[in-house]
């Protein structure tokens, strides 16, 4: 399984928010992310919110990767969440976004999580998963459809 | 082409959608270099002038700029001049500058009609008005086994663009509508590339996007297969090692130089596509390859600074 499926769980995954900014999606993910590991979501937020200021972690084709290093934290988490309405985010190519991948990693961050980083943005970038996505409206199917990830080229 | 059936609901729900697009690029400048089959095919000509006119209707500031090859060549078979292309470049004489004008001009009134039938304020201009596109002779840089210049004739290169024209006509609500000719110093007019045109102009104004209209699916890369996103390093390697060619090499030559130069954002869009340029502003994926400039996929290079600066805070 990649990185990512590995890190995400079905419980993890909300379809269907809706936010008219980006500090209310930010809120949601943390909300979202504490309720599974006792973390507080204030603590969240503001570590999110930390690393949206550096630079946008707004990918382009309506989606973002917000994420952040989390004291307390034994060990990378993921959250999905899909907004009903597209929301601006700062990204490269202006668009708003509607699919976020939320991404906390331990404080001690390693290679690794760099390394998970990078998967989540080359799947994203990947316009079949992008497409497969976007098809499934459960919940589980959304979760299989990051196990399914690479697919094998058609 | 059959229209699926959607519902009244799902039709409220697909506008309701677009709302957050058309915020974002609320008051912002594209130019769109038209051409190919999007020209020249009528459902999709006016599926383009609907666009562009919704586009402004919505309040974005679209600037269209458009070539006339496949017309122009045209209009020479029928007079009997055979067309001559050097690297992707039309070599225009004298009597070849003539029917260039002629088909152009044409051209131009017949977007600018079609834009204003849609609700649209389309003006036609040419580089000649209030002189805005300063032009030279074109003299290409010497490539191996040439002694001198290959010598294009009328086709010019663009030495600088006057913004103020076409930025006041934006301004008040106007749709710019360009085709690419420019003056040189004593008055002289050149024949210019409507990609170069398109890029320059797309620079100048410092525009949010520049979408390039073509009949291909966008860049491909060596298997055929399409690159949806890459950047301005990318376009090199692939000119460089010969996978892009033809005259897709002067699009992405303007493109590289684009998103060098300030523009946020280059569209390589599948003109025979209907409503493509709606596709490609009004949703989140768009029907081509996007080019952004080196830096912008930030992303991970910001991740290892922020993981990375945060490990030392530890020490």
């Amino acid at each position: 399984m990649n990185r990512v499926a590995a890190v995400l769980s079905p419980e993890r995954i909300r379809l269907g928010f809706s936010a008219v900014n980006k500090s209310q999606v930010l809120d949601e993910a943390s909300r979202l992310l504490a309720s599974f590991e006792g973390l507080e979501p204030n603590h969240i937020t503001a570590s999110l919110t930390a690393r949206e200021r550096l630079g946008s972690t707004g990918l382009g084709a309506g989606v973002a990767i917000p994420h952040a290093r989390l004291q307390g934290l034994r060990q990378a988490i993921a959250a999905f969440i899909r907004l009903s309405f597209a929301v601006a985010f700062d990204s490269p190519d202006g668009k708003p976004v509607t699919e976020v991948l939320v991404l906390l990693v331990p404080e001690q961050a390693t290679e690794e999580h760099l390394e998970l980083l990078a998967q989540a943005a080359e799947m994203f970038n990947d316009r079949r998963f992008r497409d497969q996505l976007h098809k499934q409206t459960d919940v589980v199917d959304v979760y299989q459809a990051f196990v399914d990830w690479p697919m094998i080229a058609q | 082409m059959a229209t699926p059936l959607i519902s009244l609901a799902q039709k409220a729900q697909i506008l309701s959608d677009a709302l957050p697009f058309i915020r974002g690029f609320h008051g912002k400048t594209f130019v769109i270099k038209y051409g190919g089959n999007a020209m020249t095919e009528p459902a999709l000509r006016a599926a383009f002038a609907r666009d562009i006119a919704m586009l402004r209707l919505v309040g974005m500031n679209p600037i269209v700029v458009h070539g006339g090859g496949p017309q122009i060549n045209e209009l020479l078979d029928t007079l009997g001049v055979k067309a001559v292309f050097r690297r992707g470049m039309r070599v225009t004489d004298e009597k070849t500058m003539k029917v260039v004008e002629m088909v152009l001009g044409e051209l131009n009134q017949e977007i600018v009609g079609l834009i204003n039938q849609n609700g649209g304020k389309a003006v036609g201009l040419n580089g000649q008005d209030a002189h805005f596109i300063h032009a030279r002779k074109m003299v290409p840089p010497l490539m191996e086994g040439e002694t001198e210049p290959l010598d294009l004739g009328l086709v010019g290169e663009i030495e600088g663009i006057d913004a103020d024209l076409v930025n006041n006509l934006s301004a008040d609500g106007y749709i710019p509508v360009i085709m690419p000719i420019g003056v040189g110093p004593e008055g002289e007019a050149y024949n210019i590339n409507a990609d170069l045109v398109a890029g320059k102009l797309a620079e100048t104004l410092r525009a949010e996007k520049l979408l390039m209209l073509t009949n291909a699916m966008g860049v491909l890369d060596r298997d055929g297969r399409l690159l949806n996103n890459i950047c301005a390093a990318d376009i090199e390697r692939l000119s460089q090692d010969g996978t892009v060619h033809g005259g897709m090499l002067p699009k992405l030559d303007a493109a590289l130089h684009a998103v060098r130069h300030g523009v946020r954002s280059v569209h390589v869009v599948d003109g025979r596509v209907p409503n493509a340029l709606l596709l490609e502003v009004l949703t989140s994926e768009g029907v081509g390859t996007t080019i952004l400039p080196d830096d912008a996929p930030q992303f991970l290079a910001v991740s290892r600074r922020y993981l990375g600066r945060l490990d030392r805070n530890m020490d």
